[in-house]
């Protein structure tokens, strides 16, 4: 049996990581090298014990399983799946690749992860890739200007497009959200949440516009079906920027219920939790917590 | 050559202290000089008074020995960069190239250093063609003179080498200066002869001195002529030489600190003091001054970077001198610890395609590597400070800088930077007032209507320019695009040659040749013997293109196996930027296209096929010269050679030659389909051969890997067929252009060649299926069927009794049957790439008249209950007492999904669906609902299956199994 043969082993690879380092991993694995499919693949997670908190930091700690990334990260490997891991990228240029056009790392997963920080782009989407990113949390609190966007996307067409689903962005600078680049055939953009604070590059560039909706921007790029556009931070009420940021929202937020659903493609938010009723625009799902007044006058849930 | 025009020139600013005449002259010389010497191979040399003969086998050397006299006064007054170079050059040619002898031979014989007459390419210092030479012949001394030449022109290199001297310092300059000097003084014999038949001269028998050229004593004017001009070449450069004796010394000076004193004094000698220096060219860094008497730079700069600037040391006698010189002025200390800023400018920012920008950094901290990133797509473009970058195609581009230097990096970019409009007419502007003239067998009734395009193009495409105030022809002027369009009225092919030349036109007011698609070729040349489209047969010589920007669309060239052939431009005579595509040529004798020198044309979605057994080796394209600026861009076309026909030669000068998404199939021969290409600019091709050497591209591909549909005699027709080696395999090329050579948009990954197969052009043979609006009842029974299959069938075959006999070939056709009975039915049905038949057995069931009623009772079952999405379950029909008609809820939303006996449903989303069918046959109905039936779980989320491997990743492995302190340890034991 060759090694890293997962389909012939009949496994699944998993890497269940522990959050044994408050100040981060410094690693920057290159998974390549396997053969796997949809159904055997290789899984690298923080199980939800070790997983963050939604929030980056506390008291100068990381609050989950987190690396401090030296050099690029390239999946290669079909069909990885990577969850709830914190990604510190150093605002050193270093990035996350979801594979390579013949270079393997197709139907790769990013979901429930915290990127921050990255200097140029935070992940970069192979050509073709048909990459599925969802319920993450992307931050630059540098004032860095970055125009690839925090979500750099290969070509996409109609057979291998990417999926950019409920992720949130907030910038200190002028840093693009996401950009689909010339050829961004079918690339689907939905309840997507982007604020950045200054400049002139777009919170979401160049995409295919029949498969953009639901999506929010402080700028006005978001212009799609049942989009948002312009909104302030007093609109969209993250729980904390700048500082400590938490990009879990609030209620009153203009996100909340503004989502489309889209259970049957997954079902929780960022932090696990199960998404009910209209969904929320952004990788958070405000828990609604309905109280009320019993006949003798106690307050219940 | 405007050689001596340009000299006085120089000499009139000279005397008058005008610089427009300097100006002028520089220009002049340099437009004409730098253009060609990069023509002839950018070495020093350029070609003689033809300025077409930088490419010819022999030049004469003659007249560009005249051009030294003025670029050296030129540069002496200007100090241009270019010239500079190009004066350097010219030297290091001529001493390594051209110049032989110097020495004696054993018998004491002197043979001079001289230059040939003629340079011979394959024979550079003229020695092969000396001693292939017999003695004896009767033309000996006719031929000789092509080596031997006249020793007198070495004047001129004198003039060169001492110059070179001046420029650079090398003495071995000086040395060759002295050489020609010597021999051309002392070389004729006093008999008048220039020298023995072995090249040698008698040294006892030389003239000492003269100024007399022997070479023509038959003719005194021309006698006093060389006397005045030799006169005048030694004097100048002895003029040089003394010159010699004032230098500048100082080249690169010390670098300066911004903010703090800086002081240098420039080293000057020779001549006679007091000197005199002035700055001639360029500036000094803002806050420093050169001081006239004494040759000191001083002050306190107060900006950074590198600055070049020319000065002029003039001294007592009149003589001067000038050096170009250089200053670096660096942050001031402490800020230059700190790590770059990036920024940066450009000279333009919008513009037409092809559109050069010069970028400029303007980074602060003095980063020591620069890295550009001209269309932000991630790739270095460029690592100079200050580089150029050509935008080819239209758009809006994102600029990155990033910099770097030992204390740290920055990256700089801006959005939205360089705007570059379509240009090259590759995307002409229909809103352009156009002028349409129509090209007509018979114009009767028709206005602007002309009977061969030789007739519209002498008319000028009929527009009255001169009311408009305009010249004929000027389609700037008049605001126009001439629209010739082509109407198939001539069968058997119009008769006809066009030269489109006359004109002025620019990217927006050009001329447009083509034909409407409804009067298009069909992709093939011929049908029953006559053109499938508008065709022209270049019966009566070549097709000349001399207007820039010309487009030619969708026209059948016949080239009649005959040496004709179609001209895109012609360097300085106009027809730069054309394109041509769509087209198909046909049987050329040596070339289809010839692409002239420089003119940037665009080839695309072409058929070019030749289906003679012909060789050539000059290509079905022969490329003109490319560079940067000016490069040909040849792009899927479609090439067949039933002989040995080369399909592309970029011939030497190929720099960026862009040739991405072509097929060539050659059926024999050594000729190479692609021949001499740019390979960085090579991508996606295909050959037959073992040429399509490059990025993407694929060789040794048969006619049955590549598929065309039909490379017969006479109906060649290169469209791709399923399963061709072409498919998904080109150039995406869309911001250029979208659709092939037939008009289709072009959509996924783009097929190499002029066609793009469709998706339904594909392969997939047609899929069977059939319904019917009833499958019971009472006789006479009318049904109507219909047709359901998939893939595109094109023929239809239905049995309705399926006793063999086709009773239908409608698509959905209606039967009635008249018996009692159970009937099976059958249905046949193809298209180009397969047959398909379902045949539903008793699915017909005709009852007598008046049997008594009975509901239907409904009830189905499916082939799967789960599965992963997209999961599709096909259901099958179990419902009694024969219904007709059935409706089927496979989400139990209450909308009807199917109509069908037997459907099949693909469910795409995650979930639990209940399923429900509604029957019915005339007697009533009845449903039957399956709660929570199909459960299709989540593709993107596998859930872990019993069999994983889990690893751990911590800090501390110590007491756990299969653990690992970092990822990347795991990955690398991984795969375990």
């Amino acid at each position: 049996m060759r090694q890293g043969d997962l389909v012939c082993a009949k496994k699944i690879a998993v890497a269940e990581c522990y959050n044994d380092w408050p100040d981060g991993l410094s690693d920057s694995p290159v998974i390549g090298g396997w053969k796997s499919s949809r159904d055997f693949y290789v899984r690298i997670y923080a199980p939800k014990s070790e997983r963050h908190t939604a929030k980056v930091k506390e008291a100068g700690k990381y609050t989950g399983f987190a690396v401090n990334v030296r050099d690029d990260i390239s999946v290669n490997a079909d069909c990885t799946v990577i969850e709830g891991i914190i990604f510190n990228l150093m605002d050193n240029g270093s990035q996350i690749i979801l594979g390579k056009w013949n270079g393997g790392g197709r139907y790769c997963v990013f979901r429930n992860n915290i990127a921050l920080n990255g200097r140029y782009r935070h992940l970069f989407l192979g050509d073709y890739q048909a990459a599925s990113v969802y319920n993450n949390f992307f931050i630059n609190d540098t004032a860095r200007s970055g125009d690839y966007g925090a979500i750099d996307c290969g070509p996409s067409n109609a057979r291998f497009f990417h999926r950019i689903y409920s992720n949130s962005f907030w910038f200190a600078g002028d840093f693009k959200g996401m950009d689909g680049h010339g050829t961004h055939e079918h690339l689907e953009i939905v309840n997507n949440l982007c604020y950045k604070k200054s400049g002139r590059n777009p919170c979401f560039a160049r995409f295919d516009s029949a498969y953009f909706y639901n999506n929010l921007s402080s700028d006005s790029s978001a212009l799609g079906s049942s989009s948002q556009r312009n909104k302030t931070l007093e609109d969209i009420q993250f729980a904390s920027v700048p500082k400590d940021p938490d990009l879990r929202i609030l209620p009153g937020s203009c996100a909340a219920d503004a989502g489309k659903d889209l259970s049957s493609l997954f079902t929780a938010d960022i932090g696990g939790q199960e998404r009910k009723g209209i969904w929320d625009i952004g990788a958070h799902e405000l828990s609604v917590i309905r109280m009320q007044v019993t006949d003798d006058g106690k307050i219940q849930q | 050559m405007e050689t001596w025009p340009i000299l006085n020139l120089v000499n009139l600013y000279r005397v008058s202290g005008n610089a427009e005449y300097l100006r002028v002259a520089k220009n002049i010389a340099k437009n004409r000089l730098l253009v060609r010497e990069q023509a002839a191979g950018g070495k020093g040399y350029f070609g003689s008074g033809d300025e077409n003969s930088v490419s010819d086998a022999s030049q004469s050397t003659v007249m560009w020995m005249y051009a030294i006299e003025a670029m050296i006064s030129i540069h002496y007054e200007t100090q241009d960069p270019d010239l500079r170079q190009l004066l350097i050059r010219m030297a290091d040619f001529t001493k390594d190239s051209f110049l032989f002898g110097g020495a004696y031979n054993a018998k004491g014989e002197y043979m001079p250093v001289l230059s040939t007459w003629i340079w011979h390419k394959n024979d550079p210092d003229g020695s092969a063609g000396l001693a292939a030479l017999d003695p004896n012949a009767s033309d000996f001394y006719t031929k000789k003179e092509y080596y031997s030449a006249e020793p007198v022109n070495t004047f001129f290199w004198a003039d060169l080498f001492a110059y070179a001297y001046r420029l650079t310092d090398k003495t071995e300059y000086m040395d060759w200066a002295r050489k020609c000097f010597r021999d051309s003084i002392f070389y004729y014999d006093k008999e008048g002869k220039t020298y023995g038949t072995d090249g040698y001269i008698n040294p006892d028998s030389r003239a000492r001195l003269s100024f007399i050229d022997g070479k023509y004593p038959e003719s005194r004017t021309k006698i006093h002529g060389w006397i005045a001009r030799t006169n005048q070449i030694y004097l100048f450069t002895e003029w040089q030489l003394q010159q010699g004796g004032l230098r500048i010394f100082s080249s690169s000076l010390p670098d300066g600190t911004e903010g703090s004193a800086y002081s240098h004094a420039l080293s000057v000698s020779g001549g006679t003091a007091p000197y005199t220096c002035t700055v001639i060219s360029g500036s000094l860094p803002e806050g420093l001054t050169l001081n006239p008497s004494d040759a000191v730079i001083s002050g306190t700069p107060g900006e950074t970077g590198t600055f070049s600037f020319a000065v002029r040391v003039q001294d007592a006698a009149s003589a001067s001198a000038a050096a170009s010189l250089t200053i670096t002025v660096k942050s001031a200390a402490g800020a230059d610890e700190e790590p770059p800023v990036a920024d940066f400018t450009a000279d333009k920012t919008s513009g037409t395609a092809p559109l050069t920008v010069r970028f400029t950094d303007k980074s602060l901290h003095s980063p020591t590597s620069w890295a550009w990133d001209f269309d932000n797509d991630g790739t270095i473009d460029a690592n100079l400070k200050n580089p150029e970058h050509t935008y080819t195609a239209a758009g809006t581009y994102a600029v990155a800088l990033a910099v770097t230097s030992q204390y740290g990096s920055d990256q700089k970019t801006v959005g939205d930077y360089i705007h570059v409009a379509a240009g090259g007419g590759t995307v002409p502007d229909p809103t352009l007032s156009e002028h349409i003239s129509v090209i007509r067998k018979d114009c009767t009734g028709y206005a602007n209507c002309y009977t061969s395009l030789s007739a519209w193009e002498a008319d000028f495409g009929g527009i009255d320019f001169g009311s408009l105030g305009c010249a004929q022809g000027d389609l700037v002027c008049a605001n126009k695009i001439a629209v010739a369009e082509c109407h198939n009225d001539w069968p058997q092919g119009l008769n006809d040659s066009p030269v489109i030349e006359g004109w002025k036109t620019d990217a927006e007011h050009y001329i447009r040749i083509y034909t409407p698609k409804s009067e298009r070729h069909k992709g093939k040349i011929l049908e029953n013997g006559t053109y499938t489209g508008f065709g022209i047969n270049l019966s009566a010589g070549d097709m000349y293109v001399k207007a820039d920007y010309t487009v030619i669309d969708g026209i059948v060239f016949h080239l009649l196996d005959n040496g004709r052939q179609i001209i895109l431009g012609q360097w300085n005579g106009g027809g730069r930027y054309c394109v041509f595509r769509n087209n198909i040529t046909y049987n050329g004798r040596y070339r289809h296209l010839g692409l002239g020198d420089y003119q940037a044309a665009t080839v695309y979605n072409n058929f070019m096929i030749n289906d003679t057994g012909r060789q050539s080796g000059y290509g079905i394209i022969d490329c003109g010269p490319s560079n940067a600026q000016y490069f040909h861009r040849i792009y899927s076309n479609s090439f067949y050679s039933a002989g040995d026909f080369g399909a592309v030669d970029g011939n030497s000068a190929n720099a960026r030659l862009e040739i991405a998404g072509n097929v060539c199939l050659k059926a024999a021969g050594s000729v190479p389909c692609f021949a001499k290409f740019d390979a960085a600019y090579f991508r996606n091709n295909i050959s037959s051969d073992s040429s399509a050497s490059g990025s993407s591209s694929q060789t040794g591909k048969s006619l049955n890997d590549i598929r065309f549909v039909s490379v017969a005699k006479g109906s060649a027709d290169l469209h791709l067929q399923p399963g061709s080696a072409a498919l998904d395999s080109g150039a995406d090329l869309s911001s250029v252009f979208k659709e092939d050579v037939d008009g289709q948009n072009r959509t996924g990954l783009w097929d190499a060649g002029a066609d793009e197969l469709s998706e339904a052009q594909t392969g997939e043979p047609p899929v069977a299926d059939f319904t019917s609006d009833k499958t019971a009842g009472e006789a006479p029974l009318t049904v109507k069927f219909a047709d359901k299959s998939l893939n595109s069938p094109t023929s239809w075959a239905w049995d309705f009794d399926n006793d063999g006999t086709v009773d239908s070939d409608r698509q959905h056709p209606e039967h009635t049957y008249s018996a009692k009975g159970t009937y099976t039915v059958s249905l046949t049905v193809g298209n180009p790439y397969g047959n398909d038949k379902k045949t539903l057995t008793g699915h017909i069931t005709v009852s007598e008249p008046g049997l008594p009623a009975t509901p239907p009772v409904a009830d189905f079952t499916s082939d799967k209950t789960g599965g992963k999405a997209p999961l599709t379950v096909k259901f099958a029909d179990k419902s009694l007492n024969s219904p007709i008609s059935w409706a089927w809820d496979f989400d139990n939303d209450g909308t009807v999904d199917s109509d069908r006996q037997h459907p099949e449903h693909t469910y795409s989303a995650k979930g639990t669906y209940t399923v429900s069918l509604t029957v019915g046959n005339g007697n009533g109905n009845d449903k039957k609902i399956r709660e929570n039936y199909i459960t299709v779980t989540d593709e993107e989320s596998p859930e872990p299956l019993p069999s994983e491997h889990v690893s751990l990743i911590r800090k501390n492995c110590s007491g756990y199994e299969n653990c690992y302190e970092s990822l990347s340890a795991w990955q690398a034991d991984g795969r375990h």
